[in-house]
């Protein structure tokens, strides 16, 4: 095999290779169960260990339509940490309570990921396609597994994820027709160059970018994932919120700095546009909201939109200082958001949609714990929410975008009251049996983690922008 | 004690014992309670050498070692502590508000140990932003003070009645954002003229902002602030919490955190924006003025004597606030003695409203009178308390309002008529109440009560008043610290006037010379370099 390719696209052979692994352990070994977990936790184990020892120091093209770089490297780590941690979090304990704990639910999880790589390497919109699609087929296949009958949810879903992927083909299409050519190098090139079919070819974008947020049940076609949400259990919304918001922030940040940097006017609109009406529609949601689940959902995509707005400050890289560009505010906030989900994986293995009239003390640990993750969430300082919130807002009006920065603030303010409106739900809703002392330790990892990240983010924010910075 | 942390030992002291007691799982609430105050007493301690050592005896040249290390190296922030004449005696008012409070607390309340984690956060948080000489720092002192605050509220609402915290929290939370950016816009535009990015105080008062940027700058932290210095109309927030909360907490936040507020726009507002504040002076005089009336006048008819308090400190705010925009040197230092002074006051009187509350169940004035019969010491506390409150000479505040009406006279004679007439209404309220309290027709209230605690219950108060006639009958010692800190922020001020003026005696206004294009125009077609 081409060393070249080994080495670029070694994190997706090994999921692959999970993936055979995990049908042949499941249907002709017949092993299952809690060795079904450990396998799966091995797989990822190792596809992490070959990501850090392969952590490519350049550039790696394969054939014009896979670049393997240190953005790549970073983006498979984020992932498979965190999922590594979902694990260890709450699988184990979520499946000893339901018939789910087979190596079904854990091929299609490598699968999703599998995706998830592919459309973070890909810098062509076809192999982008084919990645997306693992993952959403991955993603529906997954959610399946929880249905024991046919549901009219189920079909709902899948007919939005056939019409996103309609919508990207049709975008694909039209700008294949306007240039010739799917490779983002050549339509941005096509963008920067001459005037001539710039029109046609943002029209492709616009249905692209239309179709991605479809696949990613992102607001506002967020509806989809809302219905099928209800019936699955909260660890797995959780994975898959986690992977969907991942793919979107790679999408995004690709197509902005690959594919549409010279419009800036382009994407500056559509960034805040999506990150505003984010914001709005999911806040303002969770203030009304008296289901636990749909307050949670709202309020994470809600965090989402922050996220988004603040790719309106991308710049390259210069060495002076100042605030971290957009994207490494981003991605920062992005992190710290994602390590209040692994605590949510944690308690929310007894999830129950109630009325929030009723109000039940916990244990000191507990609300302790939430107390600390609720701080993150809104941004108090000495936590990393508030040294990530401070680089989104100082990126944003370091670029002067004053539009995105005054969004930002409105959206924090919202965020610190949807987090405070949802407070008796929590406690109704989250409940602690026993505990491992490993879940205890992993807490306190974390914990310690948001004060490192709260107190003395410079040095990872440094490390963090030079690597995404390998995007250009 | 060379070497030795001390600004940094004095403000985060508190912090580190609420971070014990948050592990420590102590049953009894007097423990935690003389913990707690045990750790601001050290606090204290230090802060008192300090003053002594370093302001009021010693040799004025010599300053405090300020404490600097790296903290966000990208963004060019550091952990820049340092104590100067100013700072120093907010510090101390904070740490004497504390330590009262706290010891109060443990000898008169039964308070859960979360109250006293908070309250020694609160503490500290409010030291920070008095000490801090980094503006990032500042900020994240600043946001660090509104979370105890908003959960002191939550530990008294027994009635678990969300509406006041909702409120308190957007309040705070949404000027805190301001806040927020406004400082980064600061350090922003900074970093473009002087090519590094810095949040360091003293490195950003070197550089003149343009006026477009003053002007957005100033707006952000103007509003921000007023939040917190309660200025009318963003007051809404104090009234409930100082109702809902724990009377200690209410006495810290009049006497302390209102303070923070005027502070950092002595330290942010006024030195980073001195071209706005002299062009919007007239309108931030209109807003202290208002607000000054609007507080005497609530404080003369209000029936709660809690909220006479409240309303007559607002009416104090609003009259430091407009001596401090005469932006003359009496004007200004008479700003700073007041705001510190006021401090030491507002706590006698509250905490004596407070235990008065305690003992017959009632904060209406209507329902007391003759109260001197049963508790005649605290009687003479309060009525001493009283007359140092409303600047009797003597007392503490008394230096401060002369300069700070020698400071208006000299600028708004006519406004010095309006601003006198809003203090003897300020003063008559506290008179009245008092006088009404504790010498008026006994009502039933206190004709039945009978006396149980005969302790000498208003000892607590005397060291307070003492220190307040100290400074009232030496007011050079505290004159002789603050005017040094001032002097700089003067300075700035006066060099701007003067440009101003200069630039009208040729013919355009600084704001002109940015927004109108044909100026620029005219002025590029006659540089003979373009």
């Amino acid at each position: 095999m081409n060393p070249v390719l080994w080495q670029a696209m070694g994190t997706e052979f090994i999921l692959i290779f999970g993936v055979l692994l995990l049908i042949v352990s499941e249907h002709w070994l017949e092993i299952s169960g809690k060795i079904s977990g450990i396998v799966y936790i091995c797989i990822l184990f190792s596809a992490v260990m070959w990501t850090v020892l392969n952590f490519p120091k350049q550039t790696i093209i394969v054939s014009h339509i896979y670049k393997s770089n240190r953005f790549t490297g970073v983006i498979e780590l984020m992932i498979l940490t965190f999922f590594i941690l979902f694990h260890l979090g709450g699988y184990m304990r979520e499946d000893k309570n339901t018939s789910s704990f087979d190596g079904a639910i854990r091929i299609f999880e490598l699968m999703m990921l599998s995706g998830l790589l592919v459309t973070a390497g890909a810098v062509d919109l076809k192999l982008m396609y084919v990645g997306l699609e693992l993952f959403s087929i991955s993603v529906l296949l997954k959610i399946n597994c929880y249905f024991e009958k046919r549901n009219i949810d189920f079909i709902h879903g899948s007919f939005w994820q056939i019409l996103g992927s309609g919508t990207i083909l049709l975008g694909m299409s039209i700008i294949n027709w306007c240039i010739g050519s799917n490779q983002y190098e050549m339509i941005m090139s096509h963008l920067a160059n001459s005037g001539h079919g710039q029109e046609t070819i943002l029209i492709g974008i616009s249905f692209i970018l239309t179709g991605v947020l479809i696949k990613t049940g992102m607001v506002p076609f967020h509806g989809w994932l809302l219905r099928l949400q209800k019936q699955i259990p909260m660890t797995v919304y959780i994975s898959i919120y986690t992977a969907s918001s991942l793919i979107l922030l790679i999408l995004l940040s690709r197509i902005t700095c690959n594919v549409i940097w010279p419009m800036e006017l382009f994407r500056s609109v559509f960034i805040t546009a999506l990150g505003g009406v984010t914001i709005f529609v999911c806040f303002l949601s969770c203030f009304m909201e008296n289901n636990f689940k749909n307050w949670f959902i709202h309020l994470y995509l809600g965090f989402q939109g922050i996220v988004i707005l603040g790719l309106n400050a991308v710049r390259k890289l210069n060495l002076r200082s100042g605030f971290p560009d957009g994207l490494t505010a981003a991605v920062f906030q992005w992190i710290i958001i994602i390590l209040t989900l692994v605590v949510w994986m944690f308690f929310s293995s007894e999830i129950k949609s109630q009325d929030k009239q009723q109000f039940t003390y916990f244990r000191t640990l507990v609300k302790s714990v939430l107390f600390l993750n609720s701080a993150v969430l809104i941004g108090i300082p000495l936590t990393a929410g508030f040294s990530g919130r401070f680089y989104l807002l100082g990126s944003l009006l370091f670029q002067s975008k004053w539009v995105a920065g005054a969004l930002l603030a409105t959206g924090s303010l919202a965020a610190g009251y949807a987090v405070y409106s949802g407070r008796r739900m929590v406690m109704i809703s989250v409940q602690q049996k026993g505990g491992l002392m490993v879940h205890y330790g992993i807490i306190s990892l974390l914990g310690a983690l948001v004060f490192y990240l709260g107190l003395f983010p410079s040095a990872f924010v440094s490390k963090l922008t030079i690597s995404l910075h390998m995007i250009w | 004690m060379n070497g030795f942390p001390m600004v940094t030992t004095i403000t985060l002291f508190p912090a580190v014992m609420a971070v014990f007691l948050s592990f420590w799982s102590s049953r009894s609430s007097k423990k935690t309670a003389f913990l707690s105050a045990a750790s601001v007493f050290i606090s204290l301690a230090i802060t008192l050498y300090v003053l002594v050592k370093y302001f009021l005896i010693g040799n004025l040249e010599v300053t405090v070692p300020e404490e600097r290390l790296t903290w966000f190296p990208d963004i060019g922030s550091f952990y820049h502590l340092g104590i100067d004449g100013l700072s120093i005696w907010f510090v101390f008012m904070t740490l004497l508000a504390g330590f009262t409070g706290l010891v109060w607390s443990a000898l008169k309340e039964q308070q859960p140990s979360r109250f006293y984690i908070f309250f020694l956060i609160l503490i500290s948080s409010c030291i920070g932003i008095f000490v801090a000489k980094d503006l990032f720092l500042l900020i994240f002192f600043w946001g660090l003070s509104i979370l105890p605050l908003l959960l002191l509220i939550d530990v008294e609402q027994k009635r678990r009645q969300s509406s006041i915290f909702v409120k308190s929290f957007v309040y705070h939370f949404g000027s805190y954002l301001l806040l927020i950016t406004s400082v980064i816009l600061i350090s922003v535009t900074a970093s473009k003229f002087s090519g590094v990015f810095s949040f360091e105080m003293e490195k950003l008062s070197r550089i003149t902002f343009p006026i477009i940027f003053q002007k957005w700058i100033f707006w952000l932290l103007f509003i921000g602030l007023s939040v917190r210095m309660s200025l009318f109309p963003f007051h809404g927030w104090l009234s409930d919490i100082v109702t809902e909360t724990s009377g200690v907490v209410s006495a810290f936040i009049l006497s302390v955190v209102l303070k923070t507020g005027i502070y950092m726009f002595v330290r942010v507002g006024i030195l980073y924006c001195p071209d706005v504040v002299l062009k919007y002076q007239s309108l931030i005089m209109y807003v202290a003025l208002i607000t000054m009336i609007y507080g005497a006048l609530i404080a003369l008819v209000h029936p709660d004597m809690r909220k006479v308090i409240l309303f007559s400190t607002m009416s104090f705010i609003g009259f430091a606030l407009f001596s401090l925009i005469m932006l003359n040197n009496r004007g200004m230092n008479g700003s700073m003695m007041i705001a510190i002074n006021h401090g030491f006051v507002v706590l006698i009187l509250f905490l004596a409203i407070i235990f008065l509350k305690e003992h017959f169940g009632t904060v209406l004035i209507q329902d007391l009178g003759g109260v001197s019969s049963v508790f005649p010491g605290l009687a003479v506390l309060f009525y001493i308390a009283s007359f140092a409150y409303i600047g009797f000479p003597g007392f503490g505040l008394f230096p401060g309002f002369f300069l700070a009406m020698s400071g208006i006279v000299l600028n708004q004679p006519i406004w010095a008529l309006v601003s006198g007439f809003g203090l003897v209404i300020g003063a008559v309220s506290i008179l009245a109440t008092g006088q009404k309290i504790f010498r008026g027709m006994k009502t039933d209230l206190v004709a039945h009560y009978e006396v149980v605690d005969k302790k000498r219950n208003w000892l607590w108060g005397v060291p307070i008043l003492i220190l307040s006639i100290w400074i009232g009958i030496t007011p050079g010692s505290m004159f002789k610290t603050v005017d040094p800190s001032m002097l700089f922020i003067q300075t700035t001020i006066k060099s701007h006037r003067i440009l101003n003026e200069l630039r009208q005696d040729e013919g355009w206004s600084p704001l002109q010379h940015f927004y109108n294009p044909h100026l620029q125009h005219r002025k590029k077609e006659s540089d003979p370099i373009q």
